[in-house]
């Protein structure tokens, strides 16, 4: 059992240390553009690859990245490096541009990831509740094996690790103080390493299915997030895994639009916990989801991950519900009547070792 | 009989969860830390009889910890495998499989990690 279990991943545990859950890290990725993309139109699959395949093709990484889909249509967050945004804005732009379905929003922005959240709910309760409490409001938010990342504000970036300190506790870094000590001397990783990957088939550790799961989707009004985090964090108490996390800021209030996976297995128990969610509206999507990740080598650091992902599932006739990129992972939602489908989609394109499945 | 447990240092916390899911499905107890400083506080805190450890790390790289742990007479047996993603020679960084080749690390291991190559190396060390 290490210190990040369930037993007793819990308050003040280290001397020193401000209280809170412990955690590994945390990162931020300072100097970034987040764009925001809404297409009120939920049937054409193109429109999804045809971005990912221009940003590809333009060399722009993604370092984060969100997709979702519901009735009304596609939700998009795209984070660039500063250095990419004139591109990235000009490329969106154009897009945004042919149709008057299209709503781009972009801002300076940047991106926030805690980890390991061993897909805890309370991980992400206590980050959200912690923003809440900082009056920030993530653009987009989105959970990878290991990390929950979150877009936000370059301005607020600061008080938002501050705001870390009080419900999470680090190891290694007793105070802010001491997390920006440690962030100096990070070696920059060589643009020659990254090439070095570049142009080889992507090649991942494994492709993880988490199998059999409810897709609830929420939208939570932006000044809702506390009350949204403490049901969350209900869930934790009944050891309720959260298998996935995507959330988008849409529309002039900034609403957030949340799709949550949990095990089918304790839908009962969910489906109570959100009923008190009163200031939420809820749709339970009728079928089961599963949900894949996937990481290799600089999987963070390369563009074009994001465009082959819907390449092969556009040819494959697979229409993802979600997908999240972050940190180094990527990860998304299908059907679970589609998920041998999708496994042979995603082997065809990438080198995948090993399959492994997880059932609840 | 109890398990063997083994620490895997990487700042990538997927990359690190990925690895330590590979070695629980084996059995293996596994620890978990993100940089060269918080390896360190963790092999003080509990012994592991594996290390795997990425050499590009913020605060402490690998080599460095690999080094340390090495010259230290309570810990130099501890079995350490180092980890890059620089497989292939790259002039202009110092954590290559050539590199990593040269230091005291009883293996190395080139990231994408391949799965029987690593099972092959923590069954011989541990062995």
């Amino acid at each position: 059992m290490d210190r990040l279990s369930r037993e007793n991943a819990g308050h003040g545990a280290e001397p020193g240390n401000t209280g809170g859950t412990c955690l590994g890290g945390f990162k931020i990725l300072w100097d970034c553009a987040h764009f925001s993309l809404f297409y009120e139109n939920a049937q054409d699959p193109e429109y999804v690859l045809d971005i990912c395949s221009t940003l590809s093709e333009s060399q722009l990484n993604l370092p984060f990245f969100t997709f979702g889909l519901d009735q009304r249509g596609q939700y998009l967050g795209i984070t660039v490096e500063s250095n990419a945004a004139p591109r990235a804005q000009e490329i969106l732009h154009n897009f945004s541009a042919q149709s008057d379905k299209a709503f781009l929003k972009a801002h300076k922005s940047s991106i926030l990831s805690i980890f390991p959240h061993r897909n805890r709910p309370e991980i992400a309760a206590s980050l959200l509740h912690a923003f809440s409490e900082s009056k920030i409001q993530p653009a987009a938010m989105a959970n990878s094996s290991a990390a929950i990342s979150a877009v936000i504000d370059r301005g607020l970036a600061p008080q938002a690790a501050q705001a870390l300190f009080g419900p999470f506790c680090f190891n290694t870094y007793r105070t802010p103080e001491d997390w920006k000590l440690a962030q100096k001397g990070k070696e920059k990783i060589y643009k020659e390493i990254i090439a070095s990957y570049q142009e080889k088939r992507p090649k991942v550790y494994s492709l993880n299915w988490d199998l059999d799961l409810d897709l609830f989707e929420v939208w939570s009004p932006s000044d809702g997030l506390g009350s949204f985090a403490e049901l969350i964090r209900r869930l934790d108490r009944a050891e309720v895994n959260l298998a996935f996390l995507v959330s988008f800021a849409v529309g002039v209030n900034q609403e957030h639009k949340f799709f949550l996976a949990f095990p089918h297995a304790k839908l009962d128990t969910v489906q109570e916990d959100l009923r008190h969610l009163t200031s939420c509206r809820i749709i339970l999507r009728p079928r089961t989801v599963s949900v894949f990740s996937m990481n290799g080598p600089h999987f963070g650091d390369r563009y074009g991950i994001a465009a082959l992902l819907f390449r092969c599932f556009y040819e494959a006739l697979i229409r993802p519900i979600a997908v999240g990129c972050t940190v180094a992972s990527i990860m998304g939602l299908v059907e679970s009547d589609r998920v041998k489908a999708a496994t042979e989609a995603i082997k065809a394109s990438f080198d995948v070792p090993a399959v492994m499945e997880k059932q609840h | 009989m109890s398990k063997k447990y083994i620490l895997v240092v990487d700042d990538d916390p997927d990359l690190v969860e990925t690895v330590a899911m590979m070695l629980e499905s084996k059995g293996f107890e596994v620890g978990r830390a993100y940089d060269g400083v918080e390896g360190e506080e963790s092999i003080k805190q509990r012994r592991p009889d594996l290390i795997i450890l990425d050499v590009m790390m913020p605060r402490k790289d690998g080599y460095v910890l690999c080094a340390e742990l090495k010259a230290n007479e309570e810990t130099r047996d501890i079995p350490v495998v180092l980890l890059t993603a620089v497989g292939e020679a790259v002039p202009t960084t110092r954590y290559s499989h050539a590199d990593g080749m040269s230091t005291e690390a009883d293996d190395y291991i080139a990231k994408p990690i391949d799965t029987e190559t690593l099972w092959e190396i923590v069954n011989s060390l541990l062995s």
